[in-house]
């Protein structure tokens, strides 16, 4: 190993540990620094992986790579993970640091399973070599940081040109956008939902991308099941949707999970027609990784990862978290309240911050449809940095009955204080964090 | 009283939380006992200005530029005469170029706009992206929102600037102005969405249009927009 590359391993776990003493938790540092000494510190250490496997999209990474690791560990296959939220280049060099002996290196037999920010996943790609890429979704998303939709389909396109033909990928058919940039790809594998599905009655304004990517054209839309994703067609472009290789359907709480012409069958209690896709995203890689077998096991007993859908038992109250992050994460939340969940008078928390993390343009709560959650709502305490915009929000939809509160302890104590056993939280990225650790979370 | 707002392209340019001027306009018009119709106009819809009160047209992805171009081109005599009657009309982003002479690409490609602002657009590298607070002449507060544009628009001649930028990049920065006026047609490059936090402007669109419509002095009733203020204070504060 040369002197770079051992001066940046030594400096990343130094930090590293220095970092665990202080409990600073600063889980991307060890990286950053690194990655200054030593540039293609991810390209060498990841070499030495069995397979590496690269998950991005704007909505259910995290989702989709926790049922992919726990796939893994049903199949006893060791793994890294980047689980601690850094998916940027840094996060995944401090997990590849964490990870490797002081000599840089990793025993044989082990997977990287990198969660990967969707503006970075070009140079993800350049460095991991990956053997696996999916790609779950192309949402509007901190606009403030990606600039357009666009921008990011255009570099995605690049990307997935550049790829070895060896790469697997696995891209949502439903999403227009991803069909349209796939479509000269070799060694694609799709997912979705099965097209017998009900669709949504989703808001058209914050579909993002109802026209043809490739001619201009407006597409037809037979089912709209989240945001843009659905079942369309374009006039100009013939079969612009793809056939599926594995699919998902829900009936009540049963979920069928189809792929190699084989079904698998389950009940879970997990909401959302999101979640649809992260099981078929999940079980297209474990398809084509021959880890079928395991699907059942996985499927069945999956739990989700902290704070996207999270039930926390806190004193004698149960308070049920859901992570909104951007207009079709939210909706989809407001739609599996009301459309499964089917809560009536709740009793809930918003909290919007505005820090990097959360987005500091706060515009895109005017895509999300409070109009539909708001009959539905008895007691809203409003928090955050951002409060005031929330709550001018929910006024301009007649809705003027919530307390604001920005301090978010306060607000959790008031929210605590009502009578109401359940309690519904809806927190932006950092307030979620803050929060779980109120509840005396921290653990991931 | 009653007033028609047309929502120009409210499919294709619809990216960026537009929705929200809509609803801000919609709501402050009901909340005053005033029936308020909006009018969705897209591609191969004709426009007639005469008709309505109010427009607005809001921000877009690139990719759609050219399919609107050639459709706002075919509608450029009814907006540029319905501007010249004093409708009052809102553009941001991409309709606020648009809404100029041309757009002219990184790569040197020209869209042509249809010229109701004396002013032209260049792509750029640069994005400007920021909180932004900016003064206008004509408003007893300022402006806040949220600026994220990498093109650059220069203004000359009869248009004026919508304000001068307090703190942010503003059209171009370099200048220091921030959108455009003419006559009541106004573009800006204000997200947030524009209206909500700066409901003075929201009122002052309402005002100029009811006063067209009814050809007599308008005063709304005001309305109670601590709420407005306070959010506004906030964007402000983060400047």
């Amino acid at each position: 190993m040369n002197l770079k590359r051992f001066s940046s391993l030594l400096a990343g776990k130094l930090i590293q540990q220095a970092s665990s003493l202080t409990g600073t938790g600063a889980t991307a540092a060890p990286g950053l620094y690194a990655l200054k000494i030593d540039p293609k510190l991810i390209a060498s250490l990841s070499r030495q992986l069995e397979k590496n496997i690269i998950i991005t999209g704007t909505n259910g990474k995290t989702t989709t790579a926790r049922m992919i690791s726990q796939m893994l560990e049903n199949a006893g296959i060791s793994y890294i993970h980047n689980r601690a939220g850094s998916n940027l280049l840094r996060g995944i060099a401090s997990t590849l640091i964490k990870n490797v002996s002081l000599t840089g290196k990793i025993p044989s037999g082990v997977f990287g399973l990198w969660e990967v920010d969707e503006a970075v996943l070009s140079q993800a790609c350049q460095q991991l070599k990956p053997d696996i890429v999916i790609i779950n979704n192309l949402f509007r998303d901190q606009l403030d940081r990606y600039g357009e939709i666009d921008t990011i389909a255009k570099l995605w396109q690049q990307t997935l040109e550049s790829l070895s033909v060896k790469t697997i990928k696995i891209i949502n058919a439903d999403d227009p956008v991803l069909s349209a940039i796939s479509r000269q790809i070799p060694n694609v594998c799709y997912f979705g939902l099965d097209p017998q599905t009900p669709g949504q009655n989703v808001s058209r304004h914050s579909a993002d991308s109802i026209f043809c990517y490739l001619c201009g054209s407006k597409l037809v839309y037979r089912r709209f099941y989240a945001g843009h994703l659905g079942i369309y067609s374009c006039p100009k472009c013939p079969q612009l949707q793809p056939e599926k290789c594995c699919q998902a359907s829900k009936k009540n709480s049963q979920i069928t999970i189809e792929s190699n012409q084989q079904k698998t069958v389950f009940k879970s209690n997990l909401p959302g027609l999101y979640n649809l896709y992260n099981f078929s995203a999940a079980a297209c890689a474990g398809a084509k990784l021959k880890l079928d077998k395991y699907f059942l096991s996985t499927f069945a007993n999956f739990r989700p990862a902290f704070g996207r859908v999270e039930k926390i038992k806190y004193k004698n109250k149960t308070l049920r978290l859901f992570l909104v992050k951007n207009p079709t994460g939210f909706n989809q939340v407001i739609a599996t309240l009301i459309n499964e969940l089917k809560v009536k008078n709740i009793v809930c928390l918003i909290a919007v911050n505005d820090f990097l993390a959360d987005g500091r343009d706060v515009s895109w709560l005017w895509d999300v449809d409070f109009e539909k959650l708001t009959p539905c709502l008895k007691q809203t305490i409003i928090s955050g940095t951002r409060a005031r915009d929330m709550a001018l929000r929910l006024k301009y939809c007649d809705y003027n009955n919530y307390f604001i509160q920005e301090d978010l302890k306060k607000a959790l104590d008031k929210l605590l204080a009502y009578p109401t056993k359940e309690l519904i939280i809806l927190p932006t990225y950092t307030a979620m964090l803050a929060l779980r650790k109120l509840l005396g979370k921290e653990n991931l | 009283m009653r007033i028609t707002i047309v929502h120009l392209y409210p499919d294709l340019l619809n990216m960026y939380s537009d929705m929200g001027n809509i609803v801000c306009l919609q709501k402050r018009c009901q909340w005053r006992g005033i029936e308020a119709k909006i009018l969705p106009v897209s591609l191969n819809q004709s426009f007639v200005g005469k008709k309505y009160d109010l427009l607005y047209s809001g921000g877009g992805q690139d990719r759609y530029q050219a399919v609107l171009c050639r459709d706002l081109l075919r509608k450029k005599p009814s907006l540029k005469q319905a501007a010249l009657q004093g409708m009052p009309i809102l553009t941001t982003c991409a309709s606020f170029q648009l809404f100029g002479h041309y757009f002219k690409s990184k790569e040197g490609q020209i869209m042509p706009g249809i010229g109701i602002f004396d002013a032209y657009t260049v792509g750029s590298d640069i994005r400007k992206i920021g909180n932004i607070a900016v003064k206008t002449d004509f408003l007893p507060n300022n402006l806040v929102g949220f600026e994220n544009h990498s093109g650059n628009t220069y203004l000359k001649g009869e248009t004026k600037p919508l304000g001068k930028v307090i703190k942010g990049f503003g059209n171009n920065g370099e200048d220091g102005f921030e959108g455009a006026i003419y006559k009541n047609v106004i573009g800006s490059y204000l997200h947030g969405p524009i209206l909500p936090k700066n409901p003075h402007l929201c009122d002052w669109l309402l005002t100029k249009a009811l006063e067209r419509k009814y050809e007599k002095k308008i005063v709304l009733p005001p309305l109670d927009d601590t709420l407005e203020w306070q959010a506004h204070e906030k964007t402000s504060s983060l400047v």
